[in-house]
C-alpha cells in the first residue's frame, strides 16, 4: 500500500494528523514526514509507476528519472531542515501548510504527466498562501491576496495550455515541449501558455514581483520554506519542458541583472534577500537557455546549491526578525556580539552565494559560467561576471555587514533557539561540504548527458560523465580577485561616505502598476479607482436621464401621431394585440416563403 | 570582511588592520595569477588583472547606479498604506 503513494504523498496524508497532535509530539510527527518520505523516495524504483487512464486523459503519476531525483532529493533535504528551523513554533496552521507545500512540491517534480503537474502547481500555489496569512498582519494579508491571484493565475494558464497541447497532440506526457529548433516564436500558443505559466512562477522580469512583495511578509519560519520549493519547481519545468529555447538566455541574463539594482538600496533585509533570490533564478535559466548537457546540468547543481545556501540565508536574517523583532537594515548593526553562531552562519551563507572558493556556489555556478564560455557567448558571459560582482554586493556583503557589523544599534538580545542553531549549523555544513567535495556530493548526481546525438536525461545504468575541475589555480585566483577587489571597492565606499545609507522606505517596483490605482491621495482623497467608479456611476445616471427624457419626448411625438391618426393607445392591450398580430404575421410569412 | 571577534570591531584601529590586510590581498592577487598556467576563454582574460579590475569597477557601477535609482523609485515608507 504505501510503496504504491506517489512521493510526497506522505507529507500530504500526513499533514492531516498535525492538528490531532500537540506539543512535542506534533514537533517530532513534523521532523519524521520528510525522513520517512525520503526512505520511500529511496524504496521506488526507476520509470514510470501509477498509470492510469481519466475519461480519454493517459495519466502518469510517477516518473522517476535522474531530473526529478534531484529536484525531489533536495526538495526533501529543504523540508527537513525548515521544519527543524520552525520546530519551536506552535502554530499547526503553518505546520500542515508547509507540510502540504513541501509534499505537493515534490508531487509535481515527480509528475510524469501534464495534468498531474497541474494539479500539485495548484496546491502549492493554494497551500503556500497559509504561510504568508500566518503573519496575521493586515500588510500580510493583502500581500497573500495578491500572492495567491497571480500564483491561481499562472495555473490557470497552464490548465489552458495544457489542454491546448492535448488538443494538438493527442497526448499529456510531460517531456521536451520546445521544438528542436529552440525558437518560442515557432512553438505552438498552447506550447506558449504553458511557458508563460512556467515563467510566471519561475519570477521573469516584470512577473517577478509577487516574490519580493509575498516572502517579506510572510512568517519567520514560513519564508524559509517558500525560498525553496515555488521557484525551484518552475526551474525544474523549464529544464524538463524548455531546455535549449534560446529566449532563456537573455531573459535569464536580465533576471540576473536588474534585481542586483534594487538590492542594493532596499532596506528590508528578507526582501534584499527576496531580489537576490530573483537573481540566482537568472543563472540557472540562462543554463536552461544555453542547452547543453554541462549548462543544463550547471542549473541542476546550482538550484541543488542554491536551495541549501538561500535557506541558510533566509533562516540567519529569520532568527534576526525573531529575536530583535525589526528585519530594517536601517535599525540593525553590530549583532555579532548577541548572535555570534547565527553571525557565522550567515557568513557561510553569504559566502556560498558570492562563490567564494570552497563554498557550494562557487562548484555550481563555474559549470554555468563555463558552458557560456565554452558557447564563445561573450556578451551572456559579462553580463553574469558583472551578476556576480552584484551579488558579492547585495548577499555577500550588506546582508551580513548591515546586520550584524556596521555600527552598533544598541539591540542586546538573545542568541537564536536552538533549533533555529541546528538547522543553520547542518545546512552551513552542507554548503561547505559540497564546496570541498564537489565530485561526489553533487557532479556524480547530475541528469544530463550528451548522448552525440543530443542533450538527454541520464538512466539510471549510465553514469555520469561529467568531465569539470572547479579547483584549478586559474579559476581559484581569478575568482578570489574579482570577489576581493568588490569587497575592496565596499571598503571605499563605505570609509568615504560614498556608500548609499540605510534610510527606512519603500522602493517601487513592478506591483506599482497594479497596487498605485487603488492608492488614495495623502490628505485622504479617493484613489484612482475610486474615483473612476465615481465617474463611470454619474455617467449611468446622466445617461439614464437622458434616456429617458427622450423617451417621454418620443411617448408625447407618438401620442400627439396617434390622437392626430384619431385612435386612443393608451391601453397596453392594444399594444399587446398588435404586437401578436405582428408575430403571427411573419411566423405565417417564414413558414410560407422561407 | 571583519572578523567576529568579540567587541574588537568597535575599535577603529581594528577595522583599519582588517582593511589593509584586504588591500595587501588585493595587490597580491594580481602577481599571483601569472605563477600559474593560464586558460583564458575570452582575450579580455588575458589583461594582467582583469578579474580585479572588473569586479571592482563593476562593484563601484552598480552601487553608483542604485544611489541614482533611489531618485527615481524611493518612497515614504507608509507609501502603499496611507
Amino acid at each position: 500500500m504505501i510503496a504504491s503513494l506517489p512521493p510526497g504523498m506522505i507529507l500530504l496524508i500526513g499533514s492531516l494528523l498535525l492538528p490531532l497532535l500537540r506539543g512535542r509530539i506534533q514537533a517530532a510527527w513534523l521532523l519524521l514526514l520528510p525522513a520517512l518520505s525520503l526512505l520511500h523516495l529511496v524504496s521506488l524504483p526507476q520509470g514510470n509507476t501509477g498509470e492510469w487512464s481519466l475519461f480519454s486523459y493517459q495519466l502518469t503519476l510517477v516518473r522517476i528519472d535522474s531530473l526529478s531525483q534531484i529536484f525531489g532529493f533536495v526538495f526533501h533535504l529543504a523540508a527537513f531542515l525548515s521544519a527543524l528551523y520552525a520546530l519551536h513554533v506552535r502554530d499547526t496552521t503553518q505546520h500542515v501548510a508547509a507540510m502540504i507545500y513541501a509534499g505537493s512540491a515534490m508531487g509535481a517534480v515527480f509528475a510524469g504527466d501534464l495534468l498531474t503537474l497541474f494539479v500539485y502547481w495548484e496546491i502549492t500555489a493554494v497551500s503556500s498562501v497559509f504561510l504568508i496569512w500566518s503573519s496575521r498582519t493586515e500588510s500580510a494579508y493583502h500581500a497573500g491576496m495578491r500572492y495567491l491571484v497571480i500564483q491561481v493565475g499562472s495555473g490557470v494558464l497552464l490548465l489552458s495550455g495544457i489542454l491546448l497541447h492535448f488538443h494538438e497532440t493527442g497526448s499529456l506526457v510531460f517531456n521536451r515541449l520546445i521544438g528542436s529548433d529552440g525558437q518560442l516564436l515557432s512553438a505552438s500558443p498552447a506550447v506558449f501558455l504553458i511557458f508563460l505559466a512556467f515563467g510566471i512562477k519561475c519570477a521573469f522580469p516584470l512577473l517577478h514581483n509577487w516574490l519580493q512583495d509575498g516572502y517579506p511578509q510572510a512568517t519567520v519560519t514560513g519564508t524559509v520554506f517558500l525560498s525553496a520549493f515555488t521557484t525551484k519547481l518552475a526551474v525544474y519545468a523549464l529544464a524538463r519542458g524548455f531546455a535549449g529555447t534560446h529566449l532563456l538566455i537573455w531573459i535569464g541574463l536580465l533576471m540576473t541583472l536588474f534585481p542586483i539594482f534594487f538590492a542594493v538600496i532596499e532596506n528590508d533585509l528578507r526582501r534584499v534577500l527576496a531580489y537576490s533570490l530573483n537573481n540566482q533564478l537568472g543563472f540557472m535559466v540562462v543554463g536552461i537557455g544555453v542547452g547543453t548537457a554541462m549548462s543544463l546540468n550547471g542549473t541542476a547543481a546550482h538550484a541543488f546549491a542554491h536551495i541549501l545556501y538561500k535557506g541558510l540565508l533566509f533562516m540567519s536574517m529569520g532568527a534576526v526578525l525573531y529575536r530583535t523583532g525589526t528585519i530594517k537594515a536601517s535599525e540593525l548593526g553590530g549583532l555579532y556580539k548577541s548572535m555570534p553562531f547565527t553571525t557565522v552562519f550567515c557568513m557561510i551563507g553569504a559566502a556560498s552565494i558570492s562563490a567564494f572558493p570552497l563554498f557550494s556556489g562557487f562548484v555550481s555556478k563555474s559549470l554555468i559560467l563555463s558552458a557560456v564560455a565554452d558557447n564563445h557567448q561573450l556578451v551572456i558571459w559579462l553580463g553574469l561576471l558583472v551578476a556576480s560582482a552584484g551579488v558579492m554586493e547585495h548577499s555577500g556583503i550588506k546582508i551580513p555587514y548591515f546586520a550584524f557589523f556596521a555600527h552598533d544599534a544598541g539591540i542586546r538580545c538573545k542568541e537564536a533557539p536552538w533549533n533555529m542553531l541546528l538547522a543553520m549549523g547542518i545546512t552551513a555544513a552542507l554548503c561547505v561540504l559540497i564546496g570541498c567535495l564537489p565530485q561526489a556530493l553533487l557532479y556524480d548526481w547530475l541528469p544530463f548527458i550528451d548522448t552525440g546525438t543530443g542533450v538527454q536525461v541520464r538512466a539510471a545504468s549510465v553514469t555520469p560523465e561529467l568531465n569539470f575541475q572547479p579547483y584549478t589555480s586559474h579559476h581559484v585566483v581569478t575568482q578570489l580577485q574579482l570577489l576581493l577587489f568588490a569587497t575592496m571597492a565596499f571598503a571605499i565606499l563605505v570609509r568615504s561616505g560614498i556608500y548609499p545609507p540605510e534610510i527606512r522606505s519603500v522602493n517601487l517596483d513592478s506591483d506599482w502598476f497594479y497596487r498605485r490605482p487603488f492608492l488614495g491621495t495623502p490628505n485622504g482623497g479617493p484613489s484612482p479607482v475610486e474615483r473612476l467608479s465615481t465617474w463611470a456611476q454619474t455617467l449611468r445616471q446622466k445617461t439614464d436621464t437622458h434616456v429617458l427624457t427622450r423617451l417621454r419626448q418620443t411617448e408625447h411625438l407618438v401620442r400627439g401621431f396617434c390622437s392626430a391618426c384619431g385612435r386612443q393607445t393608451n391601453s397596453i392591450r392594444a399594444m399587446v394585440v398588435w404586437v401578436s398580430v405582428l408575430l403571427t404575421a411573419y411566423l405565417l410569412f417564414y413558414y410560407l416563403y422561407v | 570582511m571583519p572578523s567576529k571577534n568579540r567587541q574588537s570591531l568597535d575599535d577603529r584601529s581594528n577595522v583599519n588592520k582588517l582593511v589593509y590586510g584586504l588591500y595587501i590581498l588585493c595587490g597580491l592577487l594580481v602577481p599571483i595569477q601569472f605563477l600559474f598556467e593560464q586558460h583564458p576563454h575570452f582575450a579580455v582574460e588575458k589583461f594582467p588583472g582583469f578579474y580585479g579590475i572588473f569586479g571592482f569597477v563593476v562593484f563601484v557601477a552598480i552601487v553608483l547606479a542604485g544611489k541614482l535609482l533611489r531618485r527615481a523609485i524611493m518612497r515614504e515608507e507608509d507609501y502603499y498604506d496611507r
